[in-house]
């Protein structure tokens, strides 16, 4: 772990939020689309990265935000969807990417994937001439 | 509470009187251990913007140019320190702290 993740203080917005989240392998698995924090707890802590649709819908504008909260929702096997939570104790390493120690389910990936999973990989001549 | 609730939120002192609003949250990784040893996320505080622009551009402490510094600065106005001891109650719509606003110091990052 380097120093970033462990001795120095960090903008939670500025070095974490948006940022790209890989595993110890070093592959792209999605973005920290937000991050739970626990007021409650004693001190107050981070408690976990947030990812998904029904994490980065919500901080998309009005009628926006809603359009993908929603048209995610209907998609979802789980009638109340949840985004998906990393503990932010997997954190292994912070750079540019955020590296997690945790594995991430394809279907968890982020609305990126999501996004061209369900919509654009369903258009006629979308996939690549090599596959 | 999601981060993203907090950003933007305005902040008022003891006195009422608005402070700004909330650009970004300071954390540490020095807090209570999980089970497998590893620190948690401890907050520090909240950063506080003066101006309209509610977000640190990350070039707040740039010197030169000063053209540049001076357009930051048209923007931000203001960045304050809240060490969370202050902090007396967080909602979506307002964060009130326990400390007059002339107190806080400036953001040192």
């Amino acid at each position: 772990m380097n120093d970033a993740a462990n001795d120095q203080s960090l903008h939670a917005n500025l070095e974490l939020l948006d940022h790209q989240i890989v595993t110890l392998e070093g592959r792209m698995v999605g973005k920290v689309d937000d991050l739970e924090i626990d007021l409650t707890s004693d001190p107050p802590i981070v408690g976990a990265i947030l990812m998904g649709p029904q994490a980065r819908g919500p901080r998309y504008p009005g009628l926006l935000g809603r359009f993908v909260v929603s048209v995610h929702k209907r998609m979802h096997e789980d009638p109340d969807p949840q985004p998906y939570r990393i503990p932010a104790s997997s954190i292994t390493d912070i750079t540019t990417a955020v590296e997690v120690a945790r594995e991430v389910p394809e279907s968890e990936r982020g609305l990126g994937l999501w996004v061209r999973e369900q919509f654009i990989g369903r258009i006629p001549g979308s996939s690549h001439e090599t596959e | 509470m999601r981060l993203s609730e907090l950003l933007g939120t305005e902040v008022h002192d003891q006195g009422g009187v608005r402070v700004g609003r909330v650009a970004d949250v300071m954390v540490l990784r020095d807090g209570p251990l999980d089970e497998n040893g590893r620190p948690a996320f401890r907050i520090l505080g909240l950063v506080v913007v003066e101006g309209r622009h509610a977000r640190l551009l990350g070039y707040e402490k740039e010197r030169r140019p000063a053209v540049f510094r001076w357009v930051v600065r048209r923007m931000a106005k203001e960045i304050l320190d809240v060490p969370w001891e202050h902090v007396r109650s967080v909602t979506p719509e307002l964060v009130t702290i326990g400390v007059d606003a002339a107190r806080l110091e400036a953001h040192a990052h």
